[in-house]
Parts: structure tokens; C-alpha cells; sequence
């Protein structure tokens, strides 16, 4: 390995860090440039927020947080100003324009530091910039990889921005040393969904009625969400179990589950992972069930035929179509065939295309040619 | 002061300095090898003046050399009158500007010589006059699209137009124009004909060379596309022989690196171009190739794979880059 002693420093635009979002890729990307690359150590700079933990820092070793005095543009810019010189990359979440005058004052005191964005954006966000702005200009201009995070935003922003695009998708790495051995042995009848249920933008209610649907038909299956509850979803899910007696035990709300292992221990045991999003950029969560063999459902989000590889390890249904979705059930759920091949060829994809240490890989040697 | 003198049946300019530059010979057809002779023979034997130095005479006297106007006007007539003289080809002259006395003359005069001869005239104005061999054309220069290499004089009224529109001459065609004396690039002054007409205005006649011309077409929107697309492909060009060095036993690291350092701005620059192309998916396919071979160095992936994004680029790039050449 050789070794580099760079480091990299990544800036919110507003707002400070979640503990969540470490183990998410603006953690680990930072994580693994100091574990593989030779970086001696990486900063996450954001404002304080009110009561937020960090325990996931700790599985992140060389990543460390610096709180800006205020969550104010001006900090942002003050701390840059007395930093950057010693920082070699900048790292970049979200296609803001708000970033350019951070870009260039970085690229002012750092004229050979690299920048990289990466924008993890959907289509319609893509389409709600001005890109051909002065200023979004200037920030596509100036930062040296600029990535998207599946294949059809990339196909998307590289026919429409004057700047090479590149594909890092969000992947996975496996912090919980999950053990993968007889992986497909153990596996039930589970459908499983992992995110904040009841939000607008996952819509599980898709998924809720169209279990419903084939539930009588299919007795051994159930449906596990795990993930904290909206409030405004909870109505939803008295009714829902008014409407469907028969299936309290069977579909499960586990609420959210912090712990790493405890939450691969669900992706172990299912065989089918859904999500039924109204958008999505490129979910996290697909990435960890590709790599526990689950067989992906998924709505028309940008990144369905990615983390499907076109369907060969799963079925995309159209988005807010309960009865699509119940048909995919009923054809799948009844078919051990399908659900094993599929989630083979999940297992194998995940760790092709998903792998974090191969991407990172990939985006330092675009940064630094491999050195 | 500058003139034009007539000398044994030569014209002649003659600069203030007293330095002369040949116009035209209508004398001799075995001077100027013209293809018409100059000379009739009557039938008792004795020679007579060809009509031509009638007539060339006579549309010279239109012009009265008073002034710079009338004596470019008689310069650029006679360098055209030279040229019929000596080419055998159709002769098509194009003219930009107000209608003048030498547009008059030339729209005449041409088709003396060929009647397939014609004048083209982009002007604000048209003469009452009716010329059978002349076409008229009103555009402002932005929005003029001329056919390129068409024409074997262009006549222009102010220095230097756009590229495109010097484009319009053939290969070893003219381009007149006046203007204060002003530094140009080296490869316009090696083909320039400097006419001084007073104290720091010249008449210049530029030759289109085809070095001039190549230089010309590189200057041009078109031409810096073309060079962009040609680099772009000489650069995907190299990937075979890049893999038999390795197959052969090359350094396969530091090939590739070196290569995908270079496709890394071949993709920067078709970045750039991109929304001039036919095909919307060469820029991803592009990258594509560069994702592979990326995934190659780091033995991601075998080298079959960058053959097989190779082959759908190149099928992509057919319909943007130089027919044949993929």
C-alpha cells in the first residue's frame, strides 16, 4: 500500500451530520480513502445538531468531526479559509449551487486539490437545477469527478451536463461482519422493507395493501418494515389492521433497529426485499439486501434497473400500483425457483457492482491515478 | 502616388515608392499561355489587336483613377482579367458590399469568356441594370451560409470577414480587400499581394493556399468540432494497440495508466462537443469505455469486457466521426 498521508475534508451546505449518515456513503467513502489509501484522515464539517450521538463514529476510524461555530454560509466559508491548505480532496453530497463559492475558495488557497461531488440525485431533482447557471457552471467546472449514483441518472446527466459523469453507486460495506455462509439454507417467507415508514416518499402503504392482497393465498409469507414509524402513518396502520385482522403477526412493524448486526440479521433472514418509493435517488438499503441474496421489488424509482441489473434478480412494478405489485407477489412468492436464482444472482451482483472498497477504489484512482 | 500604367500591352501597378507589381498581360497568349490568342491575323497577313485589349480597355476607362476607390477597383479588375486569361475553368467571382462600377464591369465582362461565368453579389443594393450573368443575394453576414470552395475571386468590402466566408474560395482562389495596413497572422502574410495604395491603405490579395485553407477550415466552429472529433477518435484508436503490448508482455500497469490519463481528456473534450452530435449516448458509452478499463487496471474485470464496450462505442461513433475510418 502506498501510502499518501492525504487528507480529505467533506462540507454540508447547511445543517450538520446525523449519526446515520456515517455509515452511509459520506462516511464510508471518507473511511475507506484512510482504510485502503493511505489517507491519514478524513473531516466531516458541519454545525452542531441539538442532541445528536455518534456512536456509528467509532466503525469509522480516521473520519472525524469538526462543528462549525454556526450553522451559517459565512462559517462554512471562514472555516475553508483556514483550513483547506491542509486538505488534498474535497468531498461534495448533493448537486447544490450553493457550494460554488465554497468550491472556489478552496480551489483558490488548494489549486491542485481535487474536488469530487457526488450528487446521489434523482431525475426530477436533476431537472429542477439550472445548469446552465454562471454558478452551477462553475461548480460542475471545477469539481474533477463528478458522479451519479445509478446508471440511468448518469445516463441522464451526461446527455444533458457539459462535463463527464461518472457511476459510483451507493454500495455496501460490511461493518457488522455479517457472516454470509449458508445464506440461501436459512432464509423464510419474509418480505422485508427497511426505511422511515409512513413518509410520502416511501408510500409502504403500496406495499401493505398488495400484501393484503395475496396474504390468504400465500399463508406461510409475512411482511417485515423495519425502520422508525412516521406519527401521521399510524392511523393508516390501525385501519389497516381493522381491515385485516388476520394479519396482525404477519406483517410486522419492527420499529427502527440502530444496531448493524441486529439489522443484517433481517436481510439474512428474508427473501424478498421491496421498496415501493414514489422517488428515489439510489436507496442505500437496496445495496445491503443485493448482498444478503434478497430478491429486489421495486417501483419504477431512476435507480430500479440498477438494483435489479435489469431484472435478472428482481421485478419493477410501476410506482403507486398496488395491483402490479400484488401480481409480482402472487408470480414470485409461489416460485422457489425464481426467488433462489434471483437472489443468487443477487449475491453475486451485490458484491461485483456494490462492493464500497471497489468503488472507492475506482473513484481514488480517478482522482489520484491510483497513487 | 500610386498608379497603373499600360506598358507593351502589360499592365503594371506602380506604388509610391515606385516599386512594381505585374496586374495582367493581354498581349501575348504565349506569355500568359492564355488560351485565347491575343492577336488576330488579318488576311493579307498583318496582325491586329485582339478585341480583348478593346475591350478590356474599354471598361477601364469607366474607372477613373483619381481616387483609392477607382484605382483598387482597376487593380482588382485586371488580377481577375489576368486570371480568365489563364484558366480555362468556369470563373465565378462573389462580392460583397454596396453595388459598384467594378461589379458592373465584372458582371459584363465575365461571361465574354464562358458564358457558364457568373458574379454573385451579397449587396444591399442591385443595379438598374440587368446583368443575364449575375445573382444577387441580401443577408446580413451572420446568418450567410455559402457553400465552401466555390469561388475562384471574392471580393470583400471590409478586412477579413469571418472564416466561413473566406472559406468560399477554391484552393489557389483570390480574396481582395482594402484596409489600413495592420499586422496579420504569419500564414496570411506569406500568401498576401500587398497593393500600397497611399500612405498606410493597401489593397490585399490573399491566395488560398491549401495550407492557408487547412488553417482557414481549423479557425472555423466546424473546423474546431472536426479537430476535437479527430482527436477524440485517434485517441479511442490507440486501445488495440495498446492490449498487443500488453498481450505481449509490456508493463501493463503504466500502459494503461498512461492511456486512461489520455482517454480521461479525450472524454473532457468530448464533454465539450457533445450536444453537436448526432448520437446522444456517445458521451456515456465514452465513459463506459473508461469505467472498464478502470475496473481492468484495478483486476476488477477482464479485458474481454473492455473489448466488448470498444465495439459499441466504435458502432456509436459512426454516425458522428469520419465515415470509414472506424
Amino acid at each position: 500500500m502506498n501510502l499518501t498521508s492525504r487528507k480529505s475534508f467533506s462540507i454540508l451546505p447547511s445543517g450538520g451530520w446525523k449519526n446515520q449518515l456515517l455509515l452511509k456513503d459520506c462516511g464510508i467513502i471518507p473511511f475507506l480513502f484512510c482504510k485502503n489509501h493511505g489517507f491519514e484522515s478524513s473531516v466531516l464539517v458541519g454545525s452542531k445538531v441539538e442532541g445528536e450521538k455518534y456512536p456509528y463514529l467509532e466503525k469509522i476510524p480516521g473520519v472525524e468531526l469538526d462543528f462549525l461555530p454556526e450553522n451559517s454560509f459565512q462559517a462554512r466559508l471562514n472555516w475553508i479559509n483556514s483550513n483547506a491548505e491542509n486538505f488534498d480532496l474535497m468531498i461534495l453530497y448533493g448537486a447544490y449551487v450553493q457550494y460554488s463559492p465554497l468550491v472556489e475558495l478552496y480551489k483558490k488557497i488548494r489549486p491542485d486539490g481535487k474536488v469530487y461531488l457526488a450528487t446521489d440525485m434523482n431525475i426530477a431533482w436533476a431537472d429542477r437545477i439550472e445548469h446552465n447557471s454562471e454558478a452551477f457552471q462553475f461548480l460542475l467546472k471545477n469539481c474533477d469527478v463528478i458522479a451519479a449514483s445509478c446508471r440511468k441518472t448518469q445516463k441522464y446527466l451526461s446527455a444533458k451536463w457539459n462535463v463527464p459523469v461518472e457511476l459510483f453507486r451507493n454500495g455496501f460495506y460490511n461493518f457488522a461482519n455479517a457472516n454470509f455462509e449458508n445464506l440461501f439454507e436459512g432464509k423464510e417467507d419474509i418480505i422485508l422493507t427497511v426505511a422511515r415508514i409512513g413518509t410520502f416518499q416511501k408510500r409502504n402503504d403500496i406495499m401493505l395493501e398488495a400484501f393484503a392482497e395475496i396474504a390468504e393465498d400465500f399463508p406461510t409469507w409475512k411482511m417485515r418494515l423495519v425502520g422508525s414509524i412516521e406519527k401521521i402513518f399510524q392511523p393508516y396502520i390501525e385501519k389497516y389492521f381493522e381491515r385485516f385482522p388476520n394479519l396482525k403477526g404477519r406483517v410486522i412493524f419492527t420499529g427502527l433497529i440502530e444496531n448493524k448486526s441486529d439489522l443484517m440479521k433481517e436481510y439474512k433472514r428474508a427473501k424478498i426485499f421491496c421498496l415501493s418509493s414514489n422517488f428515489e435517488g439510489a436507496p442505500n438499503v437496496a445495496a445491503e439486501a443485493l448482498y444478503f441474496g434478497n430478491f429486489i421489488i421495486t417501483s419504477e424509482i431512476d435507480s430500479a434497473p440498477d438494483i435489479t441489473d435489469n431484472q435478472n434478480c428482481g421485478r419493477i412494478f410501476p410506482i403507486d400500483d398496488s395491483k402490479s405489485l400484488a401480481k409480482i407477489f402472487r408470480e414470485v412468492c409461489g416460485n422457489e425457483k425464481i426467488l433462489l436464482e434471483g437472489g443468487k444472482f443477487a449475491f453475486d451482483y451485490g458484491r461485483r457492482d456494490f462492493d464500497m472498497e471497489k468503488i472507492v477504489a475506482r473513484l481514488n484512482y480517478l482522482l489520484f491515478g491510483g497513487r | 502616388m500610386s498608379y497603373v500604367n499600360f506598358l507593351d500591352g502589360k499592365f503594371f501597378f506602380t506604388d509610391a515608392e515606385d516599386k512594381k507589381i505585374f496586374l495582367a498581360d493581354i498581349k501575348t497568349s504565349a506569355e500568359n499561355k492564355s488560351r485565347l490568342h491575343s492577336h488576330q491575323f488579318s488576311s493579307r497577313g498583318g496582325g491586329i489587336d485582339f478585341p480583348l485589349t478593346e475591350t478590356v480597355m474599354k471598361f477601364l476607362n469607366n474607372f477613373s483613377a483619381q481616387n483609392i476607390e477607382s484605382l483598387t477597383s482597376v487593380i482588382i479588375f485586371l488580377k481577375i482579367t489576368s486570371e480568365l486569361l489563364r484558366k480555362e475553368k468556369i470563373f465565378k467571382v462573389l462580392s460583397f458590399g454596396e453595388w459598384t462600377k467594378l461589379n458592373s464591369a465584372l458582371a459584363k465582362f465575365l461571361p465574354e469568356f464562358n458564358e457558364e461565368n457568373f458574379f454573385y453579389s451579397f449587396s444591399k443594393t442591385r443595379p438598374i441594370e440587368n446583368f443575364p450573368n449575375a445573382k444577387f443575394f441580401f443577408a446580413e453576414d451572420d446568418e450567410i451560409f455559402l457553400p465552401e470552395s466555390k469561388f475562384d475571386a471574392v471580393i470583400l468590402d471590409r478586412p477579413l470577414l469571418k472564416f466561413e466566408i473566406l472559406l468560399t474560395a477554391k484552393v489557389f482562389g483570390k480574396i481582395f480587400f482594402s484596409a489600413t495596413k495592420m499586422p496579420f497572422p504569419e500564414i496570411f502574410q506569406k500568401n498576401l499581394q500587398i497593393f500600397e495604395l497611399v500612405e498606410n491603405v493597401a489593397l490585399f490579395e490573399l491566395t488560398v493556399t491549401p495550407e492557408l485553407k487547412k488553417f482557414l477550415r481549423s479557425q472555423t466552429f466546424e473546423g474546431q468540432i472536426a479537430q476535437k472529433k479527430f482527436f477524440i477518435q485517434a485517441t479511442v484508436k490507440k486501445l488495440p494497440a495498446i492490449f498487443e503490448k500488453i498481450s505481449s508482455g509490456a508493463e501493463k500497469n503504466l500502459l494503461l495508466d498512461n492511456f486512461i490519463a489520455e482517454i480521461s481528456v479525450a472524454e473532457k473534450v468530448l464533454s465539450e462537443i457533445f450536444k453537436y452530435l448526432y448520437s446522444d449516448s456517445a458521451k456515456q458509452n465514452f465513459n463506459l469505455l473508461k469505467e472498464v478499463l478502470i475496473d481492468y487496471r484495478l483486476n476488477f474485470c477482464d479485458a474481454e469486457k473492455i473489448f466488448t464496450q470498444y465495439k459499441i462505442l466504435l458502432e456509436d461513433f459512426k454516425q458522428d466521426f469520419f465515415a470509414g475510418e472506424f
